[in-house]
């Protein structure tokens, strides 16, 4: 069931209906029930039962026994430990196997597993539950439907964003019916179904006739759909991120931010600081600080400051920090692409900017070139993420020294008025993105009708300007991949 | 007071603004619209009728094989007949019968006239453009609402055959001047439903009649078929079912021999032109556009002829002047 698909509206407007119907204390209980629905929707199977149950048995009767028992780090590990290997069976085997047939002379075949809607970001976030009780955050619940119901909200299940247990235990306490929060998730969703069905087609439709045909077309092209396709991401992820957040409002359940206008970073460092932010924020708090903080990287920290001086507890840094980038990039999906695309080229630019100090320069008038360079250094790294393999990757970005073919605009369909919707279009997403905090405040001030015409003109300029339909294909959500 | 001043003045301020709304999204609906007035003409033939003075003794129904193959008013300038074509393109069964209704909301003819070409087609002839050009035209009802169901395709949704935007949103970029010119235009393209084509492409290869393995019409077009038969005999509308003159082979004896006993079986008249295309005088070396499938003015108008001397002989109509007709046909003749 897509985002942005009529069912998934139909579904919305009767989830929304059944949940103010039901009594505050037991909204949950709707909640959870047609976040089933969503999860089995066209994909009901043993598999795909058993998977959630696995890692929902897990983390409740974990998180109960962490909370009584002596030995909760035992408890924790091992609870970790199973949805972890759920995870890696589900999701990196093939990827395990890959590895195995470079190294070795094996030549093993890749196995059929397709996993289940929503598994990385259930799995994460049950991971942080589990250990979080183990770090005295907060208590285990007792009530299974809640813990269940926080698992799989059918809002995240698609591209997130990661939430945590209290946060979301308080968020879903008692919620309100909010107009005001309703018509700011409407005017969110529309915000999002503008960047999902207007802008990322469009950028989609451009980007693939030009990596699609690479010989027709002159390096200039070429370079203009490498940078291109970093906003393609953006426009389709942040799109779908809106709608989730808007959608989650209308329960009266908000959300965590995971953008925060990143084309605007000056550096990689701060890029990442304003891209994916719950995903950043989570491998931050679980995994990159635990593993600095670890026996093994302490002790390593002291040889290293007693070798090199003070530049040695650099080492102890930057190993944490591969680590995070590694499981990043292993997160994007199990292909040695996204490992380097995501990963270990993030993680090079983040050394190299520490080495040179380059987050730490102050504001001045070259910021416009630090975003610059900012912006194209990620969508050079994007090109990898976008190729099939590592190797077309290289090949595409081979391609912009060769000079051959021309501007071939025949080859991409879109007209002229799909090339200015595009163009204004990505200028009103550039205002918007600096703005947006003013733009809901404005927003919320608004009369009533005045929001009604918004709304409403919103709504028309979608279907009007949008791409979809049985001309196009159904918009696939990058991040639903994931 | 000053409480319900204040509700009045909100209430009209959000009404304003919601009317505001569906103007626009109306108006953007038929901007985007496609007119089919200059371009797939054969898209405005449904909403030609609406035009019309819904006083007709005659009806036709049918495909390209009647629109493009029977005059009306080449059947009054003959007979005084007064008819109208409500054929449209690859018309299925199904359309027949939900035209067929809308068409007696308006008016209850002496006569209704259904080409039973259609019943050869399967459900793999559903198609999203042919449905297009008979629906996309026809004026809101509940029979408008029937033939979307009936007729649309699994990867269509209903929704777009109601708000247009929905499907031609895309055309947008791709505006022409037709779309301004004929905004909300009512203009008809059609001489009562005839579409006068002059272009003479004689028939060069005839195609080899290959034999099927099955010669039953689908039942489904039957039990459509059945309606139309019910309907006409309810509303006490006599019937009568036509195959138009065609060179090509695809009418099978199997079938003429069906048709024939069907007709007698529901005390119908049924009316096989191709027998007697000699009796027509047609000459598929100058009265076809398209190498024998469907005929050009010239083959229409002897087909229409003998359509009209045949009801005349067959049918008590009113065989008088009309001053309408008259109208209408002096129009016609200019354009012939």
């Amino acid at each position: 069931m897509g985002l942005t698909s009529l069912v998934f509206f139909i579904f919305l407007i009767m989830a929304f209906g059944v949940y103010y119907l039901t009594k505050p204390k037991y909204r949950y209980l709707p909640l959870l029930l047609f976040s089933v629905f969503f999860l089995f929707y066209n994909a009901l199977s043993i598999h795909n039962i058993l998977a959630v149950l696995i890692i929902f048995m897990t983390s409740y009767i974990g998180g109960l026994l962490i909370d009584k028992s002596k030995n909760k780090r035992a408890i924790c590990y091992l609870g970790v430990g199973i949805i972890l290997l759920e995870l890696i069976y589900l999701k990196y085997l093939n990827l395990g196997i890959d590895t195995l047939n470079i190294l070795t002379p094996l030549d093993l075949k890749h196995v059929d597993i397709i996993s289940p809607l929503g598994l990385s970001y259930y799995s994460l976030i049950m991971i942080s539950y589990l250990v979080s009780i183990y770090w005295g955050n907060y208590h285990a619940t007792k009530n299974p439907f809640r813990l269940a119901c926080f698992m799989i909200y059918f809002p995240i299940l698609t591209s997130g964003p990661f939430i945590q247990y209290d946060n979301f235990s308080k968020e879903c306490e008692k919620p309100k019916f909010n107009k005001d929060d309703a018509l700011i998730g409407i005017f969110r969703m529309l915000i999002g179904l503008f960047k999902v069905l207007v802008i990322y087609p469009r950028l989609n439709i451009f980007i693939s006739a030009i990596y699609g045909n690479l010989a027709s077309f002159n390096p200039l092209m070429v370079f203009l759909a490498i940078l291109l396709y970093s906003l393609e991401l953006y426009t389709n992820f942040s799109g779908s991120m809106d709608i989730v957040i808007g959608v989650s409002n209308l329960f009266g359940i908000h959300l965590p931010e995971n953008f925060d206008n990143p084309f605007a970073s000056k550096s990689i460092t701060e890029f990442w600081r304003r891209w994916h932010i719950t995903l950043g924020t989570w491998l931050k708090n679980y995994l990159f600080y635990p593993v600095l903080k670890s026996k093994m990287m302490v002790n390593l920290n002291k040889a290293m400051q007693k070798r090199f001086g003070k530049k040695g507890r650099k080492v102890s840094t930057y190993l944490a920090l591969f680590i995070l980038w590694m499981a990043i990039g292993i997160w994007h999906g199990g292909a040695y692409k996204f490992i380097l695309a995501s990963g270990l080229l993030q993680f090079i630019y983040i050394v190299i900017e520490d080495i040179l100090k380059v987050p730490n320069k102050k504001s001045d008038h070259f910021d416009i070139l630090r975003i610059i360079r900012t912006y194209l250094l990620f969508s050079l790294s994007m090109v990898f993420f976008r190729a099939s393999s590592v190797a077309e990757g290289l090949n595409i970005l081979g391609n912009l020294f060769i000079f051959k073919g021309g501007f071939a605009l025949s080859l991409i369909s879109l007209n002229l008025g799909d090339y200015i919707i595009m163009i204004l279009s990505l200028l009103c997403l550039f205002i918007y993105d600096a703005k947006r905090d003013k733009i809901h405040n404005n927003y919320q001030r608004c009369s009533g009708p005045l929001k009604v015409l918004i709304i409403g003109s919103m709504m028309i300029l979608v279907l009007l300007l949008g791409m979809y339909g049985i001309n196009f294909h159904k918009t696939d959500f990058i991040y639903g991949r994931f | 007071m000053e409480g319900f001043r204040w509700i009045m003045k909100r209430f009209i301020k959000y009404l304003c603004v919601i009317l505001f709304l569906i103007i626009i999204f109306i108006s953007l609906n038929e901007l985007v619209r496609p007119k089919y007035k200059t371009d797939l003409i054969e898209g405005s033939l449904i909403s030609d009728y609406y035009n019309s003075s819904f006083d007709h003794d005659v009806i036709l129904l049918g495909d390209c094989e009647v629109y493009a193959n029977i005059s009306p008013l080449e059947m009054y300038h003959t007979a005084y007949i007064k008819a109208f074509n409500r054929a449209t393109p690859q018309q299925m069964i199904y359309q027949s019968y939900d035209i067929l209704k809308e068409t007696l909301t308006y008016e209850k003819p002496k006569l209704i006239i259904l080409s039973v070409g259609a019943l050869r087609n399967g459900s793999d002839k559903k198609n999203e453009a042919y449905n297009r050009l008979t629906i996309d035209n026809m004026r809101f009802s509940k029979n408008k609402f029937a033939i979307i169901k009936d007729s649309k395709t699994d990867e269509e949704s209903y929704l777009s055959y109601i708000f247009p935007i929905l499907r031609y949103h895309s055309r947008i970029t791709s505006l022409t001047l037709e779309d301004i010119l004929y905004f909300n235009s009512k203009k008809s393209i059609s001489y009562n439903g005839f579409i006068i084509n002059k272009d003479v492409k004689p028939l060069d290869n005839l195609p080899t009649k290959r034999p099927l393995s099955n010669y039953d019409f689908s039942k489904e077009n039957m039990s459509y078929l059945d309606k139309i038969v019910k309907l006409c005999a309810k509303e006490e509308i006599p019937l009568l079912l036509i195959k138009t003159p065609s060179i090509y082979p695809y009418w099978y004896d199997e079938y003429d021999t069906f048709m024939e006993s069907y007709a007698k079986d529901n005390n119908i008249n049924y009316l096989n032109m191709i027998k007697d295309i000699d009796i027509m005088q047609i000459d598929f070396n100058s009265d076809t556009y398209d190498e024998g499938l469907h005929l050009n003015l010239s083959g229409a108008t002897k087909a229409s002829r003998y359509l009209a001397e045949y009801l005349k002989n067959n049918y008590s109509f009113d065989l008088s002047k009309s001053k309408e007709y008259e109208t209408l046909y002096d129009n016609y003749a200019k354009n012939i």
